[in-house]
């Protein structure tokens, strides 16, 4: 039953897609493919975002191929790919959200539905199967258990004397999004970032503003109090730094989800082990490994997590005020943050 | 130069050259020229559009702004240590000016990530020294996050480059000199400011000029120390070409040939100086 | 002479280096302990985090692909840049201008920009491919590291009595490559030995180039202390550490295979 469902969905896509290639191969054909392609190369997939060590391990076992990486931001990997277009070296990279629809509008991306497409949420995917995330991130505050007042909301941060880690913005996504989290809790959207720049401004003014992101090696060092970093991040971080001196919490006011997407390359010459990667990341093993290394599977309302991956999640009512960033306005307005940042908040500092 | 070479001896100079020149050519000069030509693009058309677009910015200009005066600063600030350093160093055993070039060498390469993350240590919020003087009482609101903290760590691998580059200078100052200088009775200001500066001019102007292109040129030092608050260039370009969010390769390149050009004015200078020295040396 | 200074450059030169050395210490300290924690010393020491390091066979892969990188652009710029600069500078003015500011060019640029040019120009869409090989690193290297040899020696040529060289050489017949190779090279050897270390320290220390255009396929130490970014501080600070140590030592080969060969030269 398995073999013949992508079969009989490819021929039907056949029929009604003309041009669409995408899931014209059997699952067995795209496995000896891939076996036969050997190895995967990939961009910004590093071990140590978003649980991708387990993921390769997994996928490297499992097709018998070898992995190399190189990580890089969304911007380079796009140019890599397309520079190298008469000679790829790269088979797939990850993405901001941000990028997908960039990826697919320059020809830079090969579109591949997996066989449970239709399972993942309309806003967090592509309709022609270039881009869909697989994992979501949420802002969330990042904070040491030994600071008074510790926050639990955007409001609650202007109360307190902690200092507060926010950097990288205008060049990292979780930075601006953090950026647009303090904006959303605070009344404003991806239109209207005054109540954020006011935010920050008031924190800068009052000294309490790091311009360094926090990271592992910060928190080790006590350079970070609280930091707005993605949950995946924040949690994955709590563990190396020290469990019991770190809590994570999504702000109570408000909250922006985001994701990243694989992006497979147009030009790749392993076309096989590229689809499979993003097969294997949607699949339930796949979606199980991304919530074990504390990133929220896509899918979450619909497979089963074990217990250990369970328990790695923070409690569903958190997210209650957090909501998916809009993909299509958002990079517009992104352009405009970096010189807001500079004139409201990084004149205060 | 050898006033009475051969056109035989021109010509094997020129053919000995030719590796460099070849070198230079395929790998920065047509870089270079990409870069270049690439900055002109916009929405598909040549024009100056992304130029008009970053000049016309208060906000970009201020990042040249930012850009010329830390650079220059750190600079100046560089070659001014090197002196007294150098001359110091001169008075030593060649032994121990190899150790010490050593250490040199490695300061001056000592940049990036490794560098703002050593300086966190030591002057972050809760560095070593912030620590001890904040006991002393001593602190006085300097933090390695700000404007002079980057400056800070930009001298810290600007002075050894410095000292790298003007020390082989400081064989003019031979004991010869120093000898009639002191005979004469000039004073140590006299020898510094009538004697020293004026032989070593052509040397310390080429080497500031490197120094300023090698500070406008940092961009990993200062996005590590300072994410994206520091209103530099390098960071400018930086977001456009290497972000998460968005990407405007061709504005950065515009950017880029607008650092450039931001550097004619000292090389033009060093040049003048430069063909002055070397002619009065003939 | 030299007594007559008395304690002070001793002082001034020492303290430079202590200074030099004071961030590399903290981040190695860093490398060496299980909490610094808002302490003003670490309050733990382990050689937990080295020992991880001497294990994992990506870090040695690391160190020998960037010893290799760098050693190769070391000799490929000295072969390269040291006879172009004698010739501008002996022989040929124009030359001599042009590389003036050739060498000051690549600087200003951020090295993503350029690094993006380069992948456009070898990465196969002109027929020729180099990156995602060590070969666009080394070759690309020798332009940035030019400057290294052309603004020292040019300081050093400027304080030698070239003239006065030259006319003492003719009149014992002597050939202008002789006279540069025995005598003006040889009084040039601290620019030369500044342009070896320094060209070999760029090599190793540059992280853009060669992650842009090979990556993971031929990791260097800058790029596998990258991969340690998203991990323990501690054993970034130990990957650090042991890249200074690499640095420091390899300098010291340099340094010691162009020492003086006799005493009177060396003074």
């Amino acid at each position: 039953m398995q073999k013949f469902l992508p079969i009989a969905l490819a021929m039907a896509l056949a029929l009604v897609a003309p041009g669409f290639h995408a899931n014209a191969q059997t699952m067995d054909e795209l496995v000896a493919g891939a076996k036969k392609e050997g190895q995967v190369i990939s961009l910004g997939m590093p071990d140590d975002w978003a649980n991708w060590g387990e993921m390769w391990k997994a996928i490297t076992a499992k097709y018998g191929v070898t992995h190399t990486d190189t990580d890089m931001s969304s911007a380079e990997e796009l140019a890599k790919f397309e520079a190298e277009k008469s000679n790829p070296s790269a088979d797939i990279g990850e993405v901001g959200l941000e990028f997908g629809p960039i990826a697919a509008q320059k020809g830079l991306s090969m579109p591949y539905k997996t066989t449970n497409w239709d399972k993942i949420p309309s806003w967090a995917r592509d309709a022609d199967g270039q881009w869909a995330l697989g994992y979501t991130g949420t802002i969330a505050l990042l904070i040491r258990n030994d600071i008074k007042n510790p926050p639990k909301s955007f409001a609650d941060i202007l109360t307190g004397d902690y200092k507060v880690s926010v950097g990288e913005v205008g060049k990292a996504a979780q930075s601006n999004a953090a950026v647009l989290a303090a904006a959303v809790a605070l009344g404003g959207g991806e239109d209207n970032l005054q109540p954020a720049m006011d935010f920050f401004a008031k924190l800068a003014g009052q000294k309490r503003l790091l311009p360094v992101n926090a990271n592992v090696a910060l928190m080790e060092k006590g350079e970070v109090e609280v930091g707005i970093v993605w949950d995946f991040n924040a949690l994955a971080w709590r563990d190396i730094a020290g469990k019991d001196k770190w809590s994570v919490v999504i702000p109570s006011d408000g909250s922006v989800t985001s994701g990243y997407t694989t992006t497979i390359n147009a030009f790749t010459q392993r076309p096989n082990i590229a689809k499979l990667v993003r097969e294997f990341a949607f699949s339930e093993e796949g979606q199980i490994i991304f919530a074990k290394g504390y990133a929220r599977p896509i899918l979450i309302d619909q497979i089963k997590l074990p217990a250990d991956a369970a328990a790695k999640m923070l409690p569903a009512d958190q997210y209650a005020k957090a909501r998916p960033i809009n993909a299509a306005t958002w990079p517009d307005s992104a352009k405009t943050l970096t010189r807001m940042w500079q004139e409201s908040v990084a004149s205060q500092m | 130069m050898i006033q009475s070479a051969s056109a035989g001896a021109r010509l094997a100079a020129a053919i000995v050259a030719v590796p460099l020149l070849l070198l230079v050519l395929l790998f920065e000069l047509l870089p270079l020229l990409a870069v270049l030509v690439n900055g002109f693009l916009h929405d598909g058309a040549f024009s100056f559009a992304n130029h008009r677009e970053i000049l016309a910015s208060a906000f970009q200009r201020n990042s040249f702004v930012n850009s010329v005066v830390l650079s220059l600063a750190t600079s100046l600030i560089a070659v001014a240590a090197s002196l007294p350093i150098g001359r110091a160093l001169h008075t030593m055993p060649v032994r121990v000016q190899r150790i010490v070039m050593t250490y040199a060498n490695f300061g001056a390469n000592f940049t990036g990530f490794p560098i703002a993350f050593a300086f966190i240590i030591l002057f972050g919020l809760s560095g070593s020294f912030t620590l001890l003087l904040a006991k002393a009482g001593l602190l006085g609101g300097f933090t390695i996050y700000s404007k002079t903290g980057l400056a800070l760590v930009y001298c810290y691998f600007q002075i050894p480059l410095a000292l790298m580059l003007v020390f082989p200078a400081l064989d003019a100052i031979t004991p010869d000199i120093e000898e009639a200088s002191r005979l004469m009775g000039a004073s140590r200001f006299s020898f510094w400011t009538r004697i020293v500066l004026p032989i070593l001019l052509p040397s310390l102007v080429g080497s500031f000029v490197l120094l300023f292109a090698n500070a406008m040129g940092t961009y990993a030092t200062a996005f590590a120390l300072a994410g994206g608050n520091a209103n530099l260039v390098t960071i400018r370009i930086g977001e456009l070409v290497a972000g998460d969010v968005f990407s405007d390769p061709n504005l950065a390149d515009a950017l880029a040939t607008l650092l450039v050009v931001a550097l004619a004015v000292p090389i033009a200078i060093e040049r003048l100086i430069a063909r002055r020295g070397d002619r009065d040396a003939q | 002479m030299r007594s007559e200074k008395g304690i002070v450059p001793a002082i001034v030169v020492w303290g430079f280096v202590a200074l030099l050395l004071l961030p590399a210490a903290a981040v190695a300290l860093n490398g060496m302990t299980t909490e610094w924690d808002g302490t003003v010393l670490p309050t733990g020491f382990t050689t937990a985090w080295f020992h991880n390091l001497f294990e994992d066979p990506r870090m040695s892969q690391a160190i020998l692909n960037s010893l290799l990188i760098s050693t190769a652009t070391l000799v490929l710029s000295a072969l390269v840049a040291v006879p172009a600069v004698l010739a501008g500078h002996f022989y040929l003015p124009v030359l001599d201008r042009c590389l003036a500011v050739l060498v000051i060019l690549p600087y200003a640029v951020p090295g993503i920009v350029l690094g993006l040019g380069l992948l456009r120009l070898y990465a196969g869409n002109f027929g020729i491919v180099l990156t995602g090989t060590p070969w666009i690193l080394i070759l690309a290297y020798v332009p940035l590291g030019a400057s290294f040899y052309y603004v020292p020696m040019k300081n050093n040529l400027r304080a030698i009595p070239a003239r006065e060289i030259f006319e003492a050489g003719y009149l014992v017949g002597a050939s202008d490559l002789a006279i540069i190779r025995s005598i003006i090279l040889p009084s040039i050897a601290p620019a030369l030995i500044v342009g070896f270390v320094m060209n070999f320290a760029l090599a190793i220390s540059e992280f853009v180039y060669a992650n842009l255009l090979v990556g993971g396929l031929f990791p260097t130490l800058q790029i596998f202390m990258n991969v340690l970014r998203g991990g323990s501080g501690h054993l970034l600070s130990g990957v650090i550490a042991i890249y200074f140590a690499i640095l420091l030592i390899a300098t010291s080969i340099v340094l010691w295979a162009t020492r003086p060969k006799s005493a009177a030269e060396g003074q």
